[in-house]
């Protein structure tokens, strides 16, 4: 692993680390192992860590470090990394109703594919959804691993409105609108959870390298979940 | 709580934000850092109220802001020269000004750089979200609301004594430069070499299309080796997109967190005040420097923005 692990600057406050080329769990895994290492260890000088598919970016206060010093403390870690013990990632369980008005795509998905709507949301609730990345907006999840048999291209017309907990899927990806937003997913169904809460701690529901899992709920019980309308 | 009004907005101008040093420890989870776009001339307005330096200001874009004032009060203004008069009268930039209740402030028009910084001894009420004031328009929260301030809206300061301070504004870039150095990501090797050159060899123009997320240039179009896309990566303040139209952008305050275009270089941090006080129809230049270089040349200028306050108690 350490062999495929390497840095370098971008600008003057930011540090790359590359964890090779392929978006996949090891790559993810690798990744969740660098930053429990920082977390353990501690960076001087360090502001935040930003993951993505198959780096990590690290900003960092320059007056307090030239690169040179960054890239010693990075080294460190890195010769640290085999004797890291790292937590199981969670699975974030989602409730979703299907179809409806909630998921007004649903049937396109299902027509698309030449599938019963059923069995599109048997197909989407049947996996676990590794979470790469948070971006796009506040607490969206770039979810992979979603079955190509329910794979659907986006909407010709993207729509000026999207619900907060908009379930969609896009091309081969799935994922989840945290805030009201335009877009041009396939809308297949939505959730009475908040992504992004900026009254509750902790604001983002969601964190790069947990999973999710979607479960079927019905219109009451989305209301009964304080889903709103 | 104090929820009585210090000043009333009377007229809310272009653009006018309440803005910090930015929301720190969130871009991990698709959060925007946002914050003030020109960091430097916001710092060195807190510092002169005798605020902390990443306290919240009023970034003022343009033109236009106008305030009732309610209450005797301590401001400092930095950045763009947008004209700032009380009852008429020219206010200095760059010093602590004592202004009295029933006096109305105004942002009179452009004469320098793109925005000024207004900020009040003592603590500014305003929506503090992730542990930052900053206002994040798209995402609805932050500073008033979560958008720009309107007519009649209120801002109620906490005011404090502080001792009158100046500030030595010549230690800082003239706003007038078009130079603009850069890092380039040669590592990334997304470009040709005739792409490269074409980038650090000609003039781009700043386009209408610029906002506080990004500025998007045009110019002699630079060409990928490659395609346009990449794995989605961090997207860093100043970083410098080129998407498959071959036109930069340059990403600022509140770039989205990651993002899948190709990226030659980022703009150097002693550089981000000058094209935060950049506007559309200006031509800029890019100029490669090393890291080393970029790194002391910003601690150069930390050095002499601390060496320039002078208190008089």
């Amino acid at each position: 692993m350490k062999e495929t692990i390497g840095f370098r600057p971008r600008g003057d406050d930011a540090v790359i680390i590359t964890f090779g080329t392929a978006i996949n769990e090891e790559t993810n895994q690798a990744i969740r192992r660098f930053l429990f290492a920082i977390e353990k260890n501690g960076i001087k000088g360090m502001i935040e860590a930003i993951p993505s598919y198959t780096q990590l970016t690290i900003i960092y206060d320059q007056q307090e470090c030239y690169y040179e010093e960054m890239l010693d403390q990075l080294y460190e870690i890195r010769r640290q990394l085999t004797s890291i013990e790292i937590p199981e990632a969670q699975t974030v369980k989602i409730p979703v109703v299907y179809g409806g008005e909630f998921g007004p795509d649903l049937a396109t998905v299902a027509k698309y594919n030449g599938l019963s709507e059923e069995e599109v949301v048997t197909i989407h609730t049947s996996e676990n959804y590794l979470i790469y990345m948070l971006g796009f907006t506040p607490g969206f999840p770039y979810l992979g691993g979603m079955d190509q048999k329910i794979a659907t291209p986006r909407l010709e017309t993207p729509r000026e409105k999207i619900w907060a907990g908009s379930v969609g899927i896009a091309g081969n990806q799935t994922g989840i609108y945290p805030i009201e937003s335009p877009g041009g997913w396939q809308i297949i169904g939505r959730t009475p959870l908040k992504l992004f809460d900026r009254d509750r701690s902790p604001e983002i529901l969601l964190k790069a390298g947990d999973y999710i899992a979607f479960y079927p709920i019905s219109e009451k019980e989305y209301l009964e979940m304080g889903g709103t309308l | 709580m104090k929820t009585q009004a210090s000043l009333t907005v009377s007229h809310p101008g272009f653009f006018s934000l309440i803005q910090d040093g930015g929301r720190k420890g969130y871009q991990a989870f698709g959060v925007p850092e946002s914050g003030a776009m020109d960091k430097e001339a916001a710092m060195i307005a807190s510092l002169l109220a005798g605020n902390p330096k990443e306290a919240p200001v009023i970034e003022v874009t343009v033109m236009g802001l106008e305030l009732e004032v309610h209450e005797d009060l301590t401001i400092a203004i930095t950045g763009g020269d947008l004209g700032p008069q009380v009852d008429g009268m020219p206010v200095p930039m760059y010093q602590t000004v004592k202004i009295q209740t029933g006096s109305r402030l105004r942002f009179t028009g452009l004469r320098t750089g793109a925005r000024a910084y207004l900020a009040f001894s003592g603590t500014m009420k305003a929506d503090n979200v992730m542990g930052s004031y900053a206002t994040y328009t798209r995402g609805n929260f932050g500073g008033l609301d979560g958008r720009k301030l309107e007519k009649g809206d209120s801002i109620v300061i906490e005011p404090k004594e502080t001792a009158f301070k100046r500030f030595d504004a010549s230690v800082l870039p003239g706003y007038g430069q078009t130079e603009i150095r850069v890092i380039l990501f040669r590592e990334d090797e997304a470009f040709t070499g005739e792409g490269i050159h074409t980038f650090l060899s000609e003039p781009y123009d700043i386009s209408n299309q610029s906002d506080r997320m990004g500025y998007r240039l045009s110019g002699p179009l630079i060409s990928h080796r490659e395609g346009a896309d990449m794995i989605s990566s961090a997207i860093t303040f100043g970083a410098i997109q080129v998407p498959g139209h071959g036109q930069p952008i340059i990403m600022m305050a509140d770039r989205q967190t990651v993002g899948g275009y190709t990226q030659i270089g980022r703009v150097i941090s002693a550089d981000l005040s000058v094209l935060a006080q950049s506007l559309p129809g200006k031509t800029l230049t890019f100029k490669e420097v090393s890291l080393r270089e970029a790194q002391n040349l910003y601690r150069q200028r930390m050095n002499q923005i601390n060496k320039a306050f002078s208190v008089y108690e």
